[in-house]
């Protein structure tokens, strides 16, 4: 979601002489924040899922399906319970960044009683639901990574067509008015990226070659008003040209919000979830399809960090450093580039650029070494929005300047300081995980890595492995069914004996392993998720910790459910979303082996999609024939443990007593 | 007679000339907080049973290291206890060192303490003396929940024979020893015999995790009218039968040291961080008596 600041967006030009000043009174803000918070203690764990879903379009006559651009019409009548009972909703919505698009979470965030992993489903299946009622006759909401002709003539519905010379992306395929129009936002941020840029962005997915792909494969983009001139990028053979922020992020994520009891614990749940990233993008994928072509790999996320990539050819090295401050290696948008907790620093072995002086004026507020230099990363980037209304801040109360950048530093783990003026704590969002087309998979994906961590901080475990190894794991997992055929770099041994001190922390694992013996190794998901003789496997610590916490029956029936179906796809007996879209595809009466995917095989394939969405037909390559016990009712429970909770309570009042 | 060792992983003690307790007629093993010692490269199933005498062997075996060898000659009640050194004096608090949080202690109002007990014996008095060690060894006012399980008597156990039993857990309850109890496995009409015959009601019926998905209709109706709790649980039958206990026994003590065992109960505790999902401290305790036939 971002930042949703109201108010009057300032032009390029202007916006790009507060950079420093964003800057310098950003981290102003976060030191005033850490100070008055750093001791900020939550009671609870809390947790929550965003999903994002796309509003789509039938037409059974034609067979086509386009995105329908009706975000606009319908988030007033979606927010109104929140606006009207904000404390008493059962889901909360907003924009995102296309007309096509809204985003549901749960009216409340989840805790820690078990019963909570039964409500997950329930919830986004109303939110489905909520937003189903406000659609049209044939148009749909539907949960997918990507809307496969994204990009293609007469997407949308209205259809509009694109205006390079003008718009605000200047794409020969994804006109402005995709863009979600209510809010300044999206749109100033497509404009000035592409002008800090100085050049449109650009990426080539690699094409899925098939046997009658035209060799080599070119596209002729003259027909969408492509002009060889200096300023555009040209096509590359063999790839499918993107050029369009909306076509990264028009894509839908999944994504889970922890809030910590403490900083400390919001760092280490960062750090411990990081290595998990690319674990989860590989059994998540959901993305082979692009432009209306079969790509060679299966997520959004490459896509992503281009469509939002900022940087001038300076910082990108493809020319001297002459006015830029830096050479910067990644995007905006990228993968992790380092741990946050003082443990961790070992692990931390790619170079870290970052922005000198604000990390010694955090070091000299008294910010320890890795936040300071986490920080001082984010804090390299320029500002690319300002509003005129919320220049002039009191940095001592306000926030805005350090989310302006926080939040326009899209990584796959995001460490979240708490909001000004509330209670809310630390918290990390976990985003790298691609969206499924069933609320089943979606809930069993989020309650995986739920679980996950309740199990790594009740054994103390430690998944850590150097950053650069993270990195390459996140190349691998987006290949073409990575979950089948690559490796990934996984910690062996994730037992630690306990110690609270960094400087032991070190020397006790080294007495675990023989001299100089590597801490991770290559690893399938296969043996991640369901082990080995020489791996514990992820599902057996996590069956491990359900055996020690009361979990009533229908609870423990739907998450087993969720589990089996993560062992499942991780060894390869039922099909990611990307290898049975390929498949569906590939098997298609209409297709002509010539990678290309036409309007109607999307037709199609996404007319099933929604079928087997709304349980209206099975998909037993991708999905578990039963179903979970999902519901929203869980008055049973919190019944019972209120009744426990008040004994307990006049217990210790008793005690107190004496 | 020595031992025969069954397994060399470790290096082998040499034989074991004399009995170590002779005169034990009961025995405890008490593992302290498990979660210090969690190893999870090793055993890929491992099951409450495997963990028991995982648990039992490391106690036997450091028992046997530490331990003057006159320690226990006379000793009819025999005591084993937690198989951390006290340098982890961490673990054994039940606080969570490693995880770079939270320096303060947890209080007792901060934990949710449950126990279940795995019953082998209907006598009322091992009921009895196994709750008030639990209490005593963990140094407890009071549990929050109590889980009873009687393995070996399942479907054919009568009320009239489980009662005495229920009876002893309500008093415990009155004492405020216990907060919540619950059973184990049980099917109609036993638990709504139960039900309307006790003071105390059972706040949950524990069942078997591959059964979860497919509960009776009548059971669910009458849980759900009756506001008890339907739990799961994955262990088996009996957690440790008497063949297996006195193997266990005699794989590093001497053959009379394992002469006769019963297991009387098995005592799994978990104490969880009451509103966070975190398992602090997890461990066991096993009972066990016998019968000596008097030396001449």
């Amino acid at each position: 979601m971002g930042l949703l600041t109201q108010g009057h967006p300032l032009d390029w030009e202007e916006t790009k002489k507060y950079a420093q000043f964003i800057r310098e009174h950003g981290i102003e803000q976060f030191i005033h924040i850490y100070k008055k918070l750093k001791d900020r203690r939550n009671d609870c764990l809390k947790w929550g899922d965003e999903v994002e879903f796309l509003m789509v379009r039938f037409d059974h006559e034609k067979k086509k399906v386009q995105l329908v651009l009706k975000a606009h019409e319908i988030l007033s009548t979606l927010m109104e319970p929140e606006n009207n009972n904000p404390d008493d909703c059962v889901t909360l919505w907003r924009p995102e960044y296309a007309d096509y698009m809204i985003e549901g979470t749960p009216g409340k965030p989840y805790g820690y009683l078990p019963v909570h992993f039964n409500m997950v489903e329930a919830n986004m299946r109303l939110r489905r639901q909520q937003g189903q009622q406000l659609l049209g006759k044939d148009e749909y909401v539907l949960s997918t990574s990507n809307f496969l002709r994204n990009g293609c003539p007469d997407f949308t519905w209205p259809v509009y067509k694109p205006t390079p010379s003008t718009s605000a992306s200047a794409s020969l395929f994804f006109p402005d008015e995709v863009i979600f129009p209510d809010h300044p936002r999206f749109k100033t941020l497509t404009r000035n990226i592409r002008m800090r840029r100085k050049s449109k962005v650009a990426f080539h997915v690699p094409l899925f070659i098939d046997k009658n792909t035209p060799r080599p494969f070119i596209e002729n983009l003259s027909i969408y008003g492509h002009e060889n001139n200096a300023n555009e990028s040209t096509p590359i053979k063999d790839h499918i040209y993107l050029d369009a922020m909306g076509l990264g992020m028009g894509c839908c994520c999944l994504q889970v919000t922890f809030q910590a009891q403490s900083i400390d614990e919001a760092r280490f749940l960062y750090d411990q979830l990081t290595p998990l990233t690319p674990i989860m993008l590989a059994l998540s994928a959901s993305s082979p399809i692009w432009r209306g072509y079969l790509a060679d790999t299966d997520c959004r996320w490459n896509i992503l960090c281009a469509m939002v990539d900022d940087r001038t050819p300076e910082e990108r090295g493809l020319e001297p450093l002459k006015n830029e401050r830096f050479r910067l290696y990644k995007s905006r948008y990228s993968s992790v580039d380092c741990y946050i907790s003082p443990d961790s620093a070992m692990y931390n072995d790619i170079e870290i650029v970052q922005d000198g002086d604000a990390f010694r004026k955090l070091i000299e507020h008294g910010i320890d070494h890795l936040l300071a230099q986490h920080v001082a990363h984010l804090f390299v980037r320029d500002t690319v929005t300002v509003f005129e209304e919320k220049l002039q801040l009191d940095d001592t109360q306000d926030t805005d300047h350090f989310e302006n950048i926080n939040s326009t530093n899209w990584q796959a783990m995001r460490f979240k300081p708490p909001p000004s003026n509330s209670d809310i704590g630390w918290r990390v969002e976990f985003r790298p995980t691609e969206l499924q087309m069933t609320d089943f998979e979606n809930a069993a994906l989020v309650t995986f890595i739920v679980l996950l961590t309740r199990a790594i901080m009740t054994y103390n475990l430690n998944l850590l492995i150097p950053i650069s190894n993270v990195d390459e794991n996140m190349q691998s997992a987006q290949q073409r069914d990575a979950v089948l055929n690559q490796k990934f770099h996984f910690r062996k041994c994730l037992s630690t004996v306990k110690t609270p001190d960094t400087p032991c922390m070190a020397s006790v694992q080294k007495t675990l392993l023989q001299d100089n013996e590597c801490e991770h190794r290559l690893m399938t998901i296969n043996e991640i998720i369901n082990g080995s003789n020489e791996f514990v496997g992820l599902l057996k610590i996590i069956q491990d910790y359900l055996s020690n916490i009361e979990v009533d029956a229908d609870t423990r029936c739907t998450i087993n459910q969720y589990l089996n179906l993560i062992s499942k796809r991780a060894a390869g007996t039922l099909m990611t979303n990307a290898a049975w879209m390929r498949y569906v595809v590939t098997n298609h009466s209409a297709y002509k082996h010539d990678s290309v995917v036409n309007d109607e095989i999307t037709y199609d394939l996404l007319w099933k999609m929604k079928k087997i969405s709304n349980g209206e037909e099975e998909c037993p390559k991708v999905l578990p024939r039963m179903s979970s016990k999902t519901t929203l009712d869980i008055s049973a429970a919190v019944e019972k443990e209120n009744e426990l909770e008040v004994k307990r309570s006049l217990i210790n009042h008793y005690n107190n007593q004496e | 007679m020595s031992t025969e060792p069954q397994d060399d992983n470790q290096s082998k003690p040499e034989p074991v000339l004399k009995p170590f307790f002779p005169k034990a007629t009961e025995i405890l093993f008490y593992t302290g907080n498990t979660l210090a010692l969690f190893e999870l490269v090793k055993k890929a199933n491992s099951s409450i049973t495997d963990e028991v005498i995982e648990y039992m062997s490391l106690m036997l075996q450091a028992m046997i290291k530490n331990t003057d060898v006159k320690k226990y000659q006379e000793e009819n009640y025999v005591k084993l206890a937690s198989v951390q050194d006290d340098n982890n004096s961490a673990a054994n608090n039940g606080t969570t060192a490693g995880v770079p949080i939270d320096q303060e202690q947890l209080t007792r109002e901060d934990l949710k303490i449950s126990v279940k007990v795995f019953l082998r014996s209907l006598a009322p008095e091992v009921l009895t003396h196994t709750i008030n060690t639990v209490l005593n060894e963990l140094k407890e006012n009071y549990l929050e929940s109590f889980m009873i399980s009687l393995p070996n008597y399942g479907s054919q156990l009568t009320l009239q024979e489980f009662m005495p039993l229920w009876n002893i857990i309500e008093d415990f309850i009155d004492k405020q020893k216990i907060l919540s109890a619950g059973v184990c496995d049980f099917m109609l009409p036993l638990l709504s015999d139960l039900y309307d015959r006790a003071k105390h009601k059972p706040y949950a019926n524990q069942i078997n995790l591959g059964v979860c998905c497919s509960i009776p209709e009548e059971l669910n109706k009458y849980v759900k009218e009756n506001n008890i709790q339907l739990l799961t649980h994955s262990d088996p039958i009996d957690v440790i039968n008497e063949s297996d206990f006195q193997q266990t026994i005699r794989e590093y003590c001497h053959e009379y040291d394992a002469l006769n065992w019963k297991p009387c109960s098995i005592v799994r505790y978990t104490s969880v961080i009451a509103n966070r999902g975190i398992i602090k401290s997890k461990g066991f305790f096993i009972y066990a008596k016998r019968e000596l036939r008097m030396t001449e």
